[in-house]
Formats: structure tokens, C-alpha cells, sequence
């Protein structure tokens, strides 16, 4: 190659070169600075209170915070346990997270940034902990885990008030008028009380409510090997559960029924007039949801309908009624690996201690900020309120926390209780398999 | 310049034993690892208990109980789906059927149907008010109702209903291909030599479908272990454990419980049991054969 052509090829280059660069340079000049960019926080929920695209709580952080991102990735409960377990251990994870009081907060601790500090600094000072309700249940190894974003308590029984008015049954208190109403509700062909055994959890709920009818809170040491288990009062729980089934106040079939969707369907249609659940249901007592139910059980009595709570009727004799147990339905973790932690903290702090509980309280749910009440202004009925009111005091002083610290425990009386409705394990055995278990879990 | 043609032809499968010893036998090493570990949190595996985990699942009776419900399970699907895919191979092949392409397909379509769907339709159809119950007491056999799916003593024997409708299509559909390839002139000769219809189905065309038979069954054998759609969607491994496999006794312990280690363990003795029951079955076939 001769100087002359090599002195036009560089020019070629310096040209191309010229022209590639100047566009960019521009581009970078008009774009906004790195600055500006707001930070995101990737949120990993299985119930966020709302789609990516309409959720309440984005919306109105990201009005509030315009420097700060929001990305929701929603997913089912058990999708949501396989892909955080995966982002996790690549270290790909979300910023914020949500888990659940028991094993979840357990296994996600190491994961997770401790909140203690961050709460402190908080608007709710340093005694923080005595305005949050159920946040030592988010402890796991003296780490604060989680922030609680609201309470669900288990040992209610929800029922069609209007289906009660209307076929003048009197709403039960004890097992007397639980099998009245049950046999008057039979003579008019429609299902009394709707129980999906099938499912594990509904069924540990329910045995709690005995137990607690037998011995206030004596159940949540036991179960943790404090005291015994297989005592004269489990036994007598065990079997007061087994009645249920053998005197059929629970339908028949209940074994093979899930409590969701099946058996929840069939009273949200108004097909059975009682169910047992928990303060979870608030939301389902508002205008709002009632228009989302008719529209989901279209042609149905669903919507149409007073939805109401009682404490669960008592069981046995002298039973002592009226206690809740439970704890955050879920609570939001800092992933310990989040690069953008002070906006992480914004998100949680908006979610549990600020703004975002009002939007919860206003949705029916009850927050966890004790600050903030449940708004009843968009309650079908004002009858309604009274459930408010009833549950007001049993939150306040829950009995116990819902979930069972150890899974095999749990899994032991889940299965002796499964055991127990069909018929196949007597009382004082499921007593001695659930003592035999504790006594495996924790080294007796 | 034979080794030259070897050389070359590892190239060409290289990829495929590549991915086969990354996907298949690292997946399984890994899983013989885990089982030796303490692993019961989301992070890495730290502690090594040796056989601890093999010693737990000795003693554990929920094994012991998910085994023998694979055994009956096993045993019933497999040797029903056989029965009733032979036969209506059998009576499908010959031209004294009409309209056999529509029985065939008919037949065939269950198997196509996904394990989600069947298993929803027929959690509905054996609801205590469903379908089965409610034709029961129209066609006069009230007596004959059943909670099937929520009775401890018959809910297994509802999967294995449900696995029958589902998978006998299977078994037709390779009796039907090997069929296809027997020799016309032995049937013929059979029927000349005035073999009944019965003699000529059991001494004749039976023995020659051994090599269909003994697939069936190992491949059966090896799916009941490996179940885990059905009892999942429609039992939940309930009522009282009573439909517990195997399969959902390790998700139950690896997913729900994050105990890992404990489920990797379970895993290993499905791999040993499906591996020694191929082994065993083959080689007692192949010595019949010799």
C-alpha cells in the first residue's frame, strides 16, 4: 500500500469515526444525567395487594417518591418459594421481599437484612415493637427478619347473615345451637357449615380453636414441648375435633374438599351458610368487594349477601370463647444483598409504618401499625362494624401465633388430625403420635 | 483409519453426551451428595452427617407407607391397563368392529388430556354430590356411593381408577403398533388348525407381544414411582396419607419443609428402586429368553 492511499484510508476511518461519535456524544448531552435516573427497588411479592399495573400502594409511593422506582414481580405462594430460593442463592434476588411468620422467616433470616435499626429510626421511635402487632413473630435468631404489614387472626366463623335472616336460624354460641341452626338450615336443603379438610392449615386452625376452648394458650406451649401433649385435654380435643365430622355439623366429603377454592366457593356463592376462617375475611364485608364477587360467581347469590363473623361457637362444655390466635399474614424483608438499601427501607417503611397502612386499613385489612384503624366506610351493612369491634380487643391480646414453629410437628398433627376426621387413628393415639413428635423435635 | 472413524464419530455425539452427563448423571451425583448433607437451609449445603439422613428414612414409616401404596398402586394400574389396552387392540385389529378409527381415537384421546385438567374434572366428578355418585343412584346402585376421594380406605383405589381411564390408551396404542407386526400366515395356521378364538389369543398372540408386555410393565412400574401429578391435584397425598407417594412425600419435605438433605435422600431411593427394578426385570427376561 502506497502513503498516499494509506494517508485517504486513515482520513476514511477519522470520517466513519466522526460520524459515529457525534450522534452519541449528542444523545449523551441531551439524555438526563445518571442522577436523575430513579432508583429501583425490585419487590418480590405473593400477595402485593394489588396487579403491577393498578397496584394502590405503588402508585402512591412513586407520586410521593418520583426518585424511586417500584418493579413488582408477583407470582403465586408456591412459584414465589421456588424463584426467591433460586434469587437468593444466585445472588440475583429481589430488594424487598415478602415472608411468612414460621419456617419462611426462618429460612429466608440469613438472606435478610436486620430491620431492628432501621425501625428504631423510624417515626414510631424507639418503642417501635409495643405500636407494631406481631413483630416479634418476624424474629428469627434475634434478627428483626421483617416489618408486619398486617394482622390476620384465625378463630373466627364467618357467616350469610342474610341467609340466617332469612330462614329465621339464630346465629350459634355454643354446640347446642350450632346443631339447631345446622338441622334447620337441613330442612331447607341448603348446607349448614362448609369445612375443606383436605387442607392442612384450616384443620390446625380449627384445632387450636378447641384447644384454646379447653385451656386459653396452654396449646402454644405444648406444641413447643413446654408442657405435655398427650394429656386428658388434647385427647379431649382430638375427639371434641372427630365429633365434628361423626355428628356431621362438617359436610360429608369434607376429607377430600380444599378450603379454597371449593369449600370458600360454596359459601361466597351463598350455597352454605357457615365457614370457618379468619380476620383475613374483613375485607370481603366491603361494597367494594362484594361488586368483585358478583361479578366473579356471576349468577350466584354471591355479593348479594351481610357477610358476618362470630367467634367460633364454644365445643365443649364450659368453653371458654372468644380468643383469636395469629400474627402477621406476611411481613417485608431487605434483601441483605440490595444495593439500593436506603430505598428499600423507604418501600418497607411506606408499607408498614406509613401511608401504605392507611390504604391497607382502608381496604378492610387490619394493619399493623396499631395507629391506624380499619376503615368501616365502605362496609356493606353498618352491622358489620360490630365485627370490627369484636375482634378489636382479640387482636389486641391474641392468644398465640397461628403458625407452628416446627414442620414436623405441624406436619404430625396435621396428619393425626387428617387421621382422626376419617377415622383410622383414635384421640389418645393422635395424642401420643403429635407427644412423639415434639418430643423428636426438640431432643425430650 | 478405523480410528480416524472413531474420532470423528465422538465429535458428532459429544454434544449430546455432553449434555446428557451435565443434565442426567450430575443432576443424580449431586443428589447422592445432598443426601449425605445437613441441608435444611436455602444456602449452601455445609455439614456432613454421613448416612444420618439413610438412618432417619430406615426408620421413617411415611417411606414405608408411600412405598406400599406404589406397590398397590402399581400392581392394579398396570396390570388393568394392560388387560383392557390388550384387548381393545385385539377387538380393534380384526374388521368385525365398525368404525373403528372413531373407537380408536376415542380411546386415545384421555392420554393427550393434561394431568391438571383430568385431575380437576375428576375431583368434581367424585365429589360426594358429583357426577359418579349421582348416575350410582339413577342407574339404582345407590348402595354402591363412596366418598372417593375423601375416604381413607378408598381413595387410592380412586387414583388407580382415575390412572386406568387416563392411561389405557398407552397400552392400546403399543399393542395396536404390535399387532401390527405379527406374522398373518401363524394366525392363519392357527385357524386352520382349528384354534378357537380364545386359544388363538392366549397361545398365540399373547406369547408373541412378550417384548410389549415387558414394556409395559417396567415402563408402568416405573411411572407409578415416579407419579406425582394425580395424588398432588387430586388427593394432596390425603385423606390421612392415605394416597402419599413417594414423589409427594419429597416435595412436601424439599419445597414446602426446605429440607433439603432429607429430600435428596428420598430422591436417591427412588433412583435405586426404579434402577433395580429395571435391572431385575430385564435380566429375568432375557434368561427366559436363553
Amino acid at each position: 500500500m502506497s502513503d498516499q492511499k494509506r494517508a485517504a484510508s486513515r482520513s476514511r476511518f477519522k470520517v466513519i469515526l466522526t460520524a459515529i461519535l457525534l450522534p452519541l456524544s449528542l444523545i449523551v448531552a441531551t439524555s438526563p444525567s445518571a442522577s436523575a435516573e430513579p432508583t429501583v427497588v425490585n419487590w418480590w411479592a405473593w400477595n402485593a395487594g394489588g396487579p403491577p399495573d393498578d397496584n394502590p400502594y405503588m402508585k402512591a409511593f412513586e407520586a410521593a417518591n418520583p426518585d424511586i422506582k417500584i418493579v413488582l414481580r408477583n407470582l403465586d405462594y408456591e412459584a414465589y418459594k421456588n424463584a426467591l430460593r433460586l434469587a437468593v442463592t444466585t445472588g440475583e434476588g429481589p430488594d424487598v421481599f415478602g415472608v411468612q411468620v414460621g419456617p419462611l422467616t426462618d429460612q429466608y433470616a440469613s438472606s435478610a437484612e436486620n430491620l431492628t435499626s432501621y425501625m428504631s429510626k423510624s417515626a414510631l421511635g424507639a418503642t417501635w415493637k409495643k405500636k407494631m402487632i406481631g413483630a416479634n413473630q418476624l424474629v428469627s435468631g434475634g434478627k428483626q427478619v421483617a416489618a408486619p404489614w398486617y394482622i390476620s387472626a384465625a378463630g373466627l366463623l364467618w357467616y350469610n347473615k342474610t341467609l340466617f335472616d332469612k330462614n329465621k336460624v339464630a346465629v350459634p354460641t355454643d354446640l347446642a345451637s350450632f346443631k339447631a341452626a345446622c338441622a334447620k338450615f337441613k330442612a331447607v336443603k341448603i348446607n349448614c357449615f362448609i369445612h375443606g379438610a383436605k387442607d392442612a392449615w384450616v384443620n390446625l386452625d380449627m384445632f387450636q380453636a378447641i384447644s384454646n376452648q379447653l385451656a386459653p394458650g396452654d396449646f402454644y406451649k405444648a406444641i413447643k414441648g413446654e408442657k405435655k401433649f398427650n394429656t386428658p385435654t388434647y385427647v379431649k380435643a382430638f375427639s371434641t375435633w372427630q365429633s365434628l365430622f361423626t355428628t356431621g355439623l362438617v359436610q360429608k366429603g369434607s376429607l377430600g374438599t380444599p378450603q379454597y377454592m371449593d369449600a370458600y366457593d360454596s359459601y361466597m356463592k351463598g350455597q352454605s351458610a357457615m365457614i370457618f376462617l379468619g380476620s383475613w375475611q374483613n375485607p370481603q364485608m366491603t361494597k367494594t368487594s362484594a361488586a368483585l364477587n358478583a361479578k366473579t360467581y356471576a349468577g350466584t347469590n354471591a355479593g348479594k349477601f351481610v357477610h358476618m363473623a362470630v367467634p367460633m361457637p364454644g365445643l365443649v362444655a364450659n368453653a371458654k370463647t372468644g380468643a383469636l390466635f395469629g400474627g402477621p399474614d406476611l411481613g417485608w424483608a431487605m434483601s441483605s444483598s440490595s444495593k439500593n438499601k436506603e430505598a428499600a427501607w423507604k418501600w418497607i417503611e411506606f408499607l408498614t409504618i406509613g401511608e401504605g397502612q392507611k390504604i391497607m386499613g382502608g381496604q378492610g385489612n387490619q394493619p399493623a401499625n396499631i395507629n391506624v384503624p380499619i376503615d368501616t366506610s365502605d362496609f356493606l351493612s353498618s352491622s358489620q362494624k360490630a365485627v370490627i369491634t369484636m375482634q378489636a380487643k382479640a387482636l389486641a391480646n391474641m392468644i398465640g401465633q397461628r403458625e407452628i414453629p416446627n414442620a414436623d410437628v405441624q406436619k404430625a398433627l396435621a396428619d393425626a388430625l387428617s387421621a382422626v376426621a376419617a377415622g383410622t387413628q383414635s384421640a389418645s393415639a393422635a395424642a401420643a403420635a403429635v407427644q412423639k413428635a415434639i418430643n423428636l423435635a426438640y431432643g425430650l | 483409519m478405523k480410528r480416524n472413524q472413531n474420532g470423528i464419530g465422538l465429535i458428532f455425539i459429544s454434544p449430546s453426551l455432553i449434555l446428557v452427563g451435565v443434565i442426567v448423571y450430575f443432576g443424580i451425583a449431586y443428589t447422592f451428595w445432598g443426601s449425605t448433607r445437613e441441608w435444611s437451609d436455602i444456602r449452601s449445603p455445609s455439614t456432613s452427617i454421613g448416612f444420618a439422613n439413610f438412618e432417619k428414612m430406615a426408620q421413617d414409616p411415611i417411606v414405608y407407607m408411600a412405598l406400599r401404596h406404589i406397590l398397590v398402586f402399581g400392581f392394579l394400574t398396570v396390570l388393568i391397563q394392560m388387560i383392557l389396552g390388550f384387548f381393545a387392540a385385539v377387538m380393534l385389529s380384526g374388521d368385525t368392529i365398525i368404525a373403528r378409527n372413531i373407537h380408536k381415537t376415542f380411546i386415545f384421546l384421555p392420554v393427550i388430556i393434561s394431568p391438571a385438567v383430568t385431575a380437576i374434572s375428576f375431583r368434581q366428578l367424585m365429589s360426594p354430590d358429583g357426577e359418579i355418585n349421582s348416575f350410582l343412584r339413577f342407574i339404582g346402585l345407590g348402595f354402591l356411593q363412596q366418598e372417593w376421594l375423601a375416604d381413607p380406605r378408598v381413595a387410592l383405589f380412586s387414583l388407580v381408577i382415575i390412572n386406568i381411564w387416563q392411561w389405557t390408551s398407552f397400552s392400546f396404542i403399543l399393542y395396536q403398533a404390535a399387532l401390527s407386526q405379527l406374522d398373518q400366515e401363524t394366525l392363519e395356521a392357527a385357524e386352520i388348525d382349528g384354534a378357537n378364538y380364545r386359544q388363538v389369543i392366549t397361545k398365540i398372540i399373547a406369547p408373541q407381544l412378550k417384548g410389549t408386555h415387558l414394556t409395559l410393565i417396567i415402563m408402568g412400574f416405573i411411572g407409578s414411582m415416579k407419579t406425582f401429578e394425580l395424588p398432588f391435584l387430586v388427593t394432596g397425598g390425603g385423606p390421612a396419607g392415605s394416597t402419599e407417594f413417594l414423589t409427594t412425600y419429597i416435595f412436601d419435605q424439599t419445597v414446602a419443609r426446605f429440607k433439603f438433605g432429607y429430600g435428596s435422600t428420598l430422591s436417591v431411593l427412588l433412583c435405586i428402586l426404579s434402577i433395580a427394578f429395571t435391572v431385575v426385570l430385564l435380566r429375568n427376561s432375557r434368561k427366559r429368553d436363553m
